[in-house]
């Protein structure tokens, strides 16, 4: 049976970034550049749509460090590195509201469930988390 | 895990506090002995219905989160937003957290 609401992993203990339109090649390199800059231990890459992809690392931290790297990032990819792009300072403004950071896990409307797409590094941690509650939807 | 939860998350009409500004008419005798309608500008805040986002966050063993899924078909959100919510005590106390009713599909509204 098909439901009308949609299902997503939440977490307030590791990093979890949503890269809307962005290119595989994008996504990679930004996923590596930070995973080495903070020493994430790895990462997950997600296919949610085309051209927008979820990323998950590895290292469990504290609500108060990861606010402070994904602000780091919004901070670079915003205003930087990357051109301007508001999707992920949107997503990242309402992740601090709430407190934890979500990412979707099940089929929503027309889109199919997030497929994966690489691993690279560790996956002992967060990414082992992420993927039990991914198996079970 | 008490770090890890499930988020349940969709669109749905719930009860709202909106300000709603309208006219009202009044009749007033003037000095003439004559009667006139005027108009003044009301505002009251009431409860509408209104579709928009809600979400419920469930945390607990597997099984009991895959209990939760399943009750959440015919349950929907009380608040808008209902964060961090044991598994164990929604499944046994649903109606403190949710309300019954059904989950709004936007698209098959508008066509």
């Amino acid at each position: 049976m098909k439901h009308n609401y949609v299902e997503g992993f939440t977490t307030n203990k590791g990093l979890m970034l949503d890269l809307d339109q962005t290119t595989l090649r994008e996504t990679k390199k930004i996923a590596k550049k930070y995973c080495k800059r903070f020493k994430l231990e790895g990462f997950l890459i997600l296919r949610s749509s085309t051209n927008n992809y979820h990323v998950v690392f590895n290292k469990y931290l504290s609500w108060s460090k990861t606010l402070e790297y994904l602000f780091k990032i919004v901070w670079n990819y915003h205003y930087y590195q990357h051109g301007e792009k508001p999707h992920l300072t949107f997503w990242a403004i309402l992740q601090a509201c709430k407190q934890s950071e979500t990412l979707r896990i099940s089929s929503k409307k027309h889109k199919r469930k997030p497929c994966v797409v690489l691993l690279n590094g560790k996956d002992d941690k967060l990414i082992s988390d992420y993927l039990r509650y991914y198996n079970e939807v | 895990m008490k770090s890890h939860a499930v988020a349940f998350y969709g669109t749905t009409r719930y009860k709202k506090k909106v300000t709603v500004t309208y006219k009202q008419r009044y009749w007033k005798k003037r000095s003439d002995g004559i009667k006139q309608r005027y108009h003044k500008k009301v505002t009251v805040k009431r409860f509408k219905y209104v579709k928009g986002g809600q979400r419920l966050t469930v945390y607990g063993s597997p099984e009991q989160i895959k209990q939760s899924k399943k009750l959440m078909e015919d349950w929907i959100p009380k608040k808008q937003y209902v964060d961090r919510v044991p598994a164990r005590l929604f499944l046994k106390h649903p109606e403190r957290f949710a309300r019954k009713g059904k989950w709004v599909d936007f698209k098959e509204d508008e066509t």
